[in-house]
């Protein structure tokens, strides 16, 4: 009964509230974060919610800028060595965790080391072996070494030594990630799964965590030992788990809120209008694209693919469609990721009606027309938004080509499920980057990744993507793998996404440019 | 009375055992995992999440060691969700939650929609019978999902007289949305249920006899009909408050007030195998309970009914 008794206790205790109001500090900011984290333990995040409280509460070796570049962070400096598979960082002086310890090298050694370990079972544990391609990562998270085998050492107290399987000239921009922030050993130690609660956790960031409350809020407080803390501006930070995008606006305009995570698609005209200075769109590296079944006829024949795929007006589905200020995308990379030079394709370079003509032709070759309709299975994940995109396209696909779409949508994990298990013709799916590198996109079609739905296998591809991980500069590389996709069209990328948010006009700061969207809320203030 | 406590104590514990059963079968029926994600971790990854949660071993044998726990220890296991804390930690945090804004709607679905469905009953096709109805068929055609962000677009974004939502440390003015929201369904169905339970009433032959005494009309009320006029609106408030009490996934989402209503719906989505069989368990013991407490408050009403 003990379980029942304590539920009964803490009804009798939240019923005696006090009723008192609560002074809000003017130099607390409150930011919407789009859903609860599942977990707020650096080893264990996924996601963008969990990663958002991260970025305030710890720090990195490496920061992102408000244009998403590497910037210092625990690390002054940083030096590579033979052919960039050795990576030596140098911390600050006078580094302190909340609790007044020193972070020492030490402390990313033991970080590291936890996420990679099966015991943990971190969900993000690849970062550490795909990503970051450290030494022994995949091994020890296979469980075939130690975890104290990999590749990485504190060789004094303020130098870490990263050893990598293989040349990762971006490594430094890859170690800003939440995956790779130090956590303290002995409160892990001392408090189990229960250090990510107020009270117990210690974070060497500028904020550190006070209240918890699961759905509801989490309020951030300053951490007066780090080692900028002179220069950061805000007291706090409250992070409202608000899912609902119809509520998380409402409690915008009724002034709640500082910063919401997004926006609802179909309020983008009004708030445009009505809210011209707050309402905000920047870029997001994360695309929107359709995947063919590749191993299933007639989609195994790239011309229909291709014919599918150039047949999409992307402009139209971006203007008329989704109107929250979206690119049009031809190639699967964004255009604006760091040092990724975009291919010239097929898609890109001919306006509609050439692609439109070519789309036809290839069909035909395939064997298709409007006397002998192509019939595709679409499926998408159950949501307003993926349907009014998939009723657009199969309207240019029947009126073009002739082809029969019929659309199927599946809550979410089913949706997930079938996809893996091949159950489509075309289906919708999105994809986020993260680090700012093309390789974080690219990987996906890699034959057997564990996210390659679509099954697309190419050999030169496979190899261009090992010649890239050697080379010098990687983004020839990109290029040339770039142009395969496009040439065999395993997918069709449909649009880059963009982040939507309202911004009171009163937050000075917020880093639009980093498509990433790591936001540091010291580097924000309140007029 | 004992013996039918006993009894019904009796038939309870085999109700759960079949409820968690089916629940737990049907769960794992269900498409995907707990894991299940557009970034699917690599499978040497996956392993060791299973493993973790005992995932690895045959369906069973987690049943088995579900029971184990639940029965030995009063332990609904960790959420697979949220990483970092058990069923029981999140059940502790949001249910008092919900259970506070369920009172609260509770409390005024009683105070007011009795009285308004018997005052219609007695005024039957006068204005006051009309406008009651009137009142009661909105509150049905309008749920609460079309209700709830009504009430916050007017009263906190237009007018901005309470909070758009938040618990606010549970300070009333952050509840009365919360609970305008949830009662309003309610108070419209028990004011038609009395209404209708009292017109039957009204209209049988020992009320008539009564009336024919030369009673006034407020004894024959509450001397005569009141008691068996309450029957039906006893039996559905029983069911009703196990309903308000475990809160509703549309005042939490709307609102945000951290309440229990959202993990019967978020649960199921994120396949948070133990948490939906946590709030299943509850919300299936306080259904049985409340039947009971219906069925003990029957023979306070009815004297013909005895166990």
């Amino acid at each position: 009964m003990s379980s029942i008794k304590k539920i009964a206790l803490s009804m009798a205790v939240a019923g005696t509230a006090t009723f008192a109001i609560s002074a809000a500090s003017a130099a607390t900011i409150v930011i919407g974060n789009g859903a609860e984290p599942a977990s707020i333990d650096p080893g264990k995040i996924e996601g963008q919610p969990g990663g958002m409280v991260a970025y305030q509460l710890f720090e990195g070796l490496t920061a992102l800028n408000s244009e998403g570049e590497v910037i210092p962070g625990a690390a002054e400096s940083w030096t590579a060595t033979e052919n960039n598979t050795v990576w030596t960082f140098e911390l600050r002086d006078g580094l302190k965790w909340s609790n007044g310890e020193d972070v020492t090298a030490a402390d990313f050694e033991y970080a590291w080391k936890r996420v990679v370990s099966p015991e943990l079972a971190s969900p993000y544990s690849w970062y550490m072996s795909k990503a970051a391609q450290i030494k022994n990562a995949q091994e020890a998270i296979d469980g075939t070494v130690e975890p104290s085998m990999l590749g990485v050492t504190a060789v004094d107290e303020d130098t870490l030594r990263v050893e990598l399987k293989q040349s990762v000239p971006y490594f430094p921009s890859v170690a800003a990630h939440y995956t790779m922030y130090p956590v303290p050993q002995e409160v892990i130690e001392e408090h189990g799964d229960m250090w990510t609660r107020p009270g117990n956790m210690v974070s060497n960031g500028a904020y550190k965590l006070d209240a918890w409350t699961l759905n509801e809020k989490m309020d951030l407080v300053r951490n007066t030992n780090y080692w900028d803390n002179a220069n950061v501006a805000l007291d706090g930070v409250t992070f409202l788990p608000i899912e609902d995008e119809n509520s998380e606006l409402a409690r915008f305009e009724a002034g709640e809120i500082h910063v919401t995570a997004t926006v609802p698609n179909a309020q983008i005209p009004r708030l445009k209008r009505e809210f011209a200075d707050e309402f905000t769109i920047y870029p997001n590296l994360a695309v929107y694209y359709y995947e063919f079944n590749t191993e299933e006829p007639p989609f195994d024949d790239r011309r229909v693919r291709k014919a599918l795929s150039l047949a999409i007006d992307r402009e139209v589905i971006v203007r008329a469609v989704t109107k929250g200020g979206q690119t049009p995308a031809y190639t699967f990379v964004p255009t604006f990721v760091a040092g990724f030079e975009a291919p010239t394709v097929a898609e890109s370079s001919l306006n509609q009606i050439e692609r439109d003509r070519m789309a036809i032709e290839l069909l035909a070759e395939a064997g298709f027309g409007k006397d002998n309709p192509l019939e595709v299975d679409f499926l998408y994940n159950t949501s307003e938004f993926h349907r009014s995109v998939a009723v657009a396209i199969s309207q240019m696909w029947k009126q073009k080509l002739g082809v029969e779409m019929n659309l199927q949508n599946q809550e979410w994990k089913t949706f997930l499920e079938t996809k893996k298990a091949g159950g489509f013709d075309v289906a919708r799916a999105g994809w986020g980057g993260d680090y700012n590198e093309a390789s974080t996109f690219l990987d996906l079609l890699r034959t057997g990744h564990g996210n390659n739905d679509s099954n697309f296998s190419n050999a030169e591809y496979d190899r261009l993507l090992v010649e890239a991980a050697r080379a010098e500069n990687a983004n020839e590389y990109y290029t040339k793998a770039e142009a395969i996709i496009s040439e065999e069209a395993p997918l069709a990328p449909i649009f880059y996404y963009t982040r939507t948010r309202m911004i009171s006009e009163n937050v000075q700061g917020w880093p639009v440019g980093n498509a990433q969207d790591v936001v540091y809320v010291k580097d924000l203030s309140l007029q | 009375m004992l013996k039918f406590m006993l009894k019904r104590l009796f038939v309870a514990i085999p109700t759960l055992l079949i409820l968690i059963t089916v629940s737990f079968a049907l769960m794992r029926a269900a498409p995907g995992g707990p894991f299940t994600s557009e970034k699917t971790p690599p499978p040497a990854v996956l392993e060791n999440l299973n493993a973790k949660y005992n995932l690895d071993k045959h369906i069973v044998v987690q049943y088995g060691i579900y029971m184990r726990d639940l029965i030995l220890y009063q332990d609904f296991g960790p959420s697979f969700k949220y990483q970092d804390r058990s069923v029981t930690e999140i059940i502790e945090g949001s249910f008092p939650r919900s259970a506070i804004i369920g009172l609260w709607s509770f409390f005024f679905i009683i105070i007011i929609g009795i009285p308004i469905g018997i005052w219609a009953a007695v005024k039957q096709n006068h204005w006051q019978d009309y406008s009651v109805m009137s009142f009661a068929m909105s509150g049905v055609v309008f749920p609460n999902f079309v209700l709830a962000p009504l009430c916050v677009w007017l009263f906190a974004v237009k007018l901005g007289w309470l909070p758009a939502g938040g618990w606010g440390d549970g300070q009333f003015n952050y509840l009365i949305l919360p609970i305008f929201a949830m009662a309003t369904s309610y108070i419209a169905q028990v004011a038609r249920l009395s209404r209708g339970s009292m017109i039957e009433v009204l209209s049988s032959s020992y009320i008539r006899t009564a009336r024919a005494k030369g009673l006034p009309t407020s004894i024959v009320l509450w001397r005569h009909a009141m008691k068996p006029a309450l029957m039906p609106v006893i039996t559905y408030l029983g069911i009703a408050f196990v309903g308000l009490i475990t809160g509703s996934v549309i005042v939490d989402q709307v609102f945000q007030t951290g309440g229990i209503g959202q993990h019967f719906v978020q649960g199921a989505t994120n396949r948070d195998y133990s948490l939906i069989l946590g709030v299943t368990i509850l919300a299936g013991a306080l259904s049985i309970l409340f039947n009971a407490i219906v069925d003990m408050l029957y023979t306070a009403l009815d004297p013909r009914i005895r166990y």
